[in-house]
């Protein structure tokens, strides 16, 4: 759905993007992580059209953004990490104004705004002025912008950025219903524990360059074949290695601080299957791989180099 | 298909008669037209909304109101403690009531339409607006129908202080419509203006302070052109009242009267007609990015303003009377030709190769001619410019020689009148080509548009007064009898078709043949030579253009074979690359 290739960029003479080629396949969410600086917002405002690549190009749904900026913008739902809104209008009105814009037929209007309304929760909201609003209400609401053309595209610039636990938990479901309804979604974060929970696939970018990219299952494999496995036993065995001294694929065992089994090993899954049965006598209450993925991948790929 | 339907489609129906398919395609058609004639501008709506809630907007409308009311009062009262006759007082009210209302309306209109797109700048709400698709005139047009409605609030709330000036009798209700007419006519322009600068600067501080720095010089001119106006029409239309509001109490008398109609009414709506359109055609090349075209409003506007030029110097033909017609016309002539000069000015402002964004590759026959050959890019755009000089030029002389016969039949100068303009006419048609195509190179060469627009003009100031300083240095006196011989160097002088218009107009053309063309062959052959210059430099920079982009394309091929995942590399290295054809840096250039 979204082909970047060999994309560059320059400020002046600072160059901030140097050969960024990655792919978002149709009906994902594909996370964009970098640290600070690393060309990520830069990348994005070049897909939704407010930026021309100096280097290579940038597809959306098969359209150049370069030479079809309106038929891309028509695709697409874009929310800028820093964004503003018109204060003094209501919830409704705001979502009017734009339906408006994105030239939705007057009849079809207030049906097209109820829709978004009822899907981002803002309903009881609809009169509210939104200056009145909260700042993730305010998020909400930009989302809600960029889904009243319904794009097939969704680009969210830091999305969960400054929102309270609740509204980031809130923001993550209406992601995850997004990519439900089959739109494309691509998000950068910061926060990378909340990615893992949706995400499938990543670009991993650092001074201006993509470090990693792909499924996040395959980066992992290609950087260390290890996997880790959380076991919580019922009763754990007095030498942590004895249930496993026969199998050669298990690196290490160790007890996490809350009880937990910590395995690390390589292989499939026919090995998770071995390990699970080797600790059945030991009554298994739980088995999960460790959540951290992503974060371990983050830090294993970047140097933490800005530019 | 119902029995109805059935018999009006078969052969048997009567023929001609619509289709009960066709009827209501017509019926959805005209419904979806009547939609979209009721759906207001969205800006405009969404504007209206938030002025209204602005605490500020309702204290101004308050405080300006009581203001205004507070000294027209004043100004009644001090009026009326005299010996004046109460009709008197009336009238006097009345020009105090609308001089400040119109200060109200230069001042505050410009300052009010600069904050309506940086604000948007500043607020970052600019990028939601421009990824809604919404085009630049819509975002235009919407500005300006919102500040033009809110300021006429305003107006409204004024209204009920004109009163006071009913009191005292001396004035009708005609003229109190025909002097808010005359508001409305200051206020479009002003808005306008505003939009233009707004659209043009990032700060809404800057743009406030420029629109105030500008109005304020501007407004007090226009406001003493006006008084001076109506001293000098007091005379012949019998006008009563002073002040710059004079022309209410004009229409609202000689309405019928032609020259009342033509000069009071008719030709102000001309002149804000015209400075709207420019303003908002500038405001539209100041919201499209540069990889639009920024120059197709320009040359719409620009065939308006020649025609309505045009229109209005035939009418001032018959009115300047047959006494002096023969020099008056040269002279109303000679002032037409500064509006080519303009254009010359505005059209050498454009990129060497035109925008990549549709529409700048239109559809159809007709518009891709028009594209390829005088559409957007200089050397289409300079093309563009030239016909319309040379076509103003045509005009000019036209409407001069045939308004003079047409009205002046017997006058017994017609001769030296046409020569006058025809020499006029041809001298400065190389004048401006010269400084069109010079400034449309200066603009490709430098990469700057306002750079080359300076440059050009100043050349053109420095051959203006280089040439005079010299002969005033050497011979003062060689400038006594100007109208029979122009001093030798002041023939290099851009000004020669005027000084040879003046002069022919007085004295006869005979035997200045050699002056008539000595600035035709010197501005023609330089206009020339630039135009020559400027096309191979266009043509030189396509090329580049296009292997640059080939290039690029055939790199962004390999790389594509040598990567069939869009995965990164395995270690983060760049690919080799050629060294691409040299880019131009501006990337308006590359039609960015």
């Amino acid at each position: 759905m979204i082909r970047v290739e060999g994309v560059g960029h320059r400020f002046g003479s600072l160059r901030v993007l140097h050969d960024v080629w990655f792919h978002v396949p149709e009906g994902e969410v594909f996370g964009f992580i970098g640290p600070n600086g690393a060309g990520k917002t830069t990348t994005l405002r070049m897909m939704a059209t407010l930026l021309e690549p100096d280097e290579g190009r940038v597809l959306l749904d098969g359209v150049d953004v370069v030479d079809d900026p309106a038929a891309v913008r028509r695709l697409l739902g874009f929310m800028p990490d820093s964004f503003g809104v018109y204060e003094r209008v209501t919830v409704i009105e705001y979502l009017d104004f734009f339906a408006a814009a994105y030239d939705i037929e007057r009849s079809a209007r207030p049906r097209t705004v109820q829709a978004v309304m009822e899907l981002t929760d803002l309903g009881p909201l609809r009169d509210r002025l939104v200056a009145a609003m909260s700042k993730g209400m305010k998020q909400r609401l930009a989302i809600a912008r960029t889904l009243l053309h319904d794009p097939k595209v969704l680009i969210l610039d830091e999305p969960a950025n400054g929102l309270d636990p609740r509204a980031r938990i809130e923001m993550r479901d209406l992601i995850l219903q997004l990519r439900d309804l089959g739109k494309t979604v691509l998000l950068s974060s910061h926060i990378l524990t909340e990615l893992s929970d949706m995400v499938s696939s990543v670009a991993i970018l650092e001074k201006g360059r993509v470090l990693a990219a792909g499924k996040v299952d395959e980066i992992r494999k290609n950087l260390r074949p290890e996997r880790t496995l959380r076991m919580t036993l019922l009763r754990p065995p007095v030498d942590l290695n004895a249930p496993f001294a026969e199998m050669p694929s298990v690196h290490e065992v160790s007890l996490s601080p809350d009880g937990a089994l910590r395995l690390s090993f390589e292989g499939g899954d026919e090995v998770v299957a071995e390990l699970v049965a080797r600790c059945v006598p030991y009554g298994v209450v739980r088995v999960e791989p460790e959540r951290d993925d992503l974060e371990r991948i983050f830090l294993e790929v970047t140097k933490g180099e800005l530019q | 298909m119902s029995a109805t339907s059935d018999a009006a489609a078969t052969p048997g129906g009567s023929p001609g008669a619509p289709t009960p398919e066709a009827a209501s395609r017509l019926s959805s058609g005209l419904r979806r037209l009547m939609e979209r004639l009721m759906d207001a501008n969205p800006i405009l709506l969404k504007e209206m909304l938030s002025i209204l809630r602005t605490k500020l907007f309702i204290r101004f409308l308050y405080l300006s109101t009581g203001v205004l009311a507070i000294s027209v009062l004043a100004g009644g009262a001090a009026m009326a403690a005299g010996s004046m006759p109460p009709a008197t007082v009336g009238q006097v009210v009345f020009q105090i009531f609308f001089t400040l209302a119109l200060v109200v309306i230069i001042l505050v209109a410009p300052a009010h339409a600069a904050t309506f797109i940086t604000s948007e700048r500043e607020g970052r709400t600019y990028e939601s607006l421009l990824l809604s698709g919404m085009d630049a005139w819509r975002i235009v047009r919407g500005k300006f129908l919102a500040s033009f409605a809110s300021l006429l609030l305003v107006l409204v709330a004024f209204a009920p202080v004109v009163g006071i000036a009913f009191l005292f009798g001396g004035i009708s209700p005609l003229h109190v419509a025909f002097g808010f007419m005359g508001l409305l006519f200051v206020l479009a322009p002003c808005v306008a203006f505003g939009i233009a600068l707004s659209a043009r600067l990032r700060s809404t501080r800057v743009a406030i302070l420029l629109a105030l720095m500008l109005s304020a010089p501007m407004g007090m001119f226009f406001i003493s052109s006006l008084v001076g106006l109506g001293e000098a029409a007091r005379g012949p239309w019998g006008l009563k009242m002073h002040g710059p509001f004079w022309f209410a109490e004009a229409l609202g008398e000689r309405f019928f009267e032609w020259d009342t109609f033509g000069l009071v009414f008719l030709l102000p709506v001309f002149v804000v007609s015209v400075s709207v359109w420019f303003f908002l055609a500038a405001a539209m090349a100041g919201v499209r990015p540069a990889a639009e075209d920024r120059s197709t409003p320009f040359k719409v506007w620009s065939l308006y303003a020649l025609m309505g030029t045009l229109i209005t110097l035939f009418a001032v033909m018959g009115i300047i009377g047959p006494g002096d017609f023969d020099e008056a016309s040269a002279a109303f002539g000679v002032a037409a030709g500064f509006l080519p000069l303009f254009f010359a000015s505005l059209f050498a402002n454009e990129p060497p190769l035109p925008p990549r964004i549709p529409p700048a590759r239109p559809r159809g026959p007709l518009r891709r001619l028009y594209a390829r050959t005088l559409g957007p890019g200089a050397a289409p755009t300079t093309r563009f410019a030239a016909l319309l000089i040379v076509a103003a030029h045509v005009g000019i002389a036209f409407v001069v020689i045939v308004g003079g016969h047409l009205f002046y039949p017997l006058a017994v100068h017609h001769g030296r009148a046409d020569a006058a303009i025809l020499a006029f006419s041809i001298g400065n048609t190389a004048v401006c080509l010269c400084l069109l195509s010079f400034g449309a190179l200066l603009r490709v060469v430098l990469r700057n548009g306002v750079a080359a627009r300076v440059l050009a003009v100043g050349a053109l100031f420095g051959a203006l007064l280089l040439p005079l300083l010299i002969t005033l240095v050497v011979d003062a006196r060689s400038f006594e009898h100007m109208d029979r011989s122009v001093p030798l160097l002041m023939h290099i002088s851009p000004m020669m078709p005027t000084f040879l218009a003046v002069g022919i107009a007085k004295q006869g053309g005979a035997g200045r043949v050699v002056e008539v063309l000595t600035p035709v062959i010197i501005y023609g052959l330089l206009g020339l030579l630039f135009w020559v210059l400027l096309e191979q430099r266009v043509r030189s920079i396509t090329l580049k253009v296009e292997a640059m982009r080939a290039h690029r394309d055939e790199l962004l091929e390999a790389r594509r074979a040598l990567r069939p995942s869009l995965a990164p590399p395995e270690a983060p290295v760049d690919l080799p690359e050629s060294a691409p054809p040299e880019a131009p840096a501006d990337p308006a250039e590359s039609g960015a």
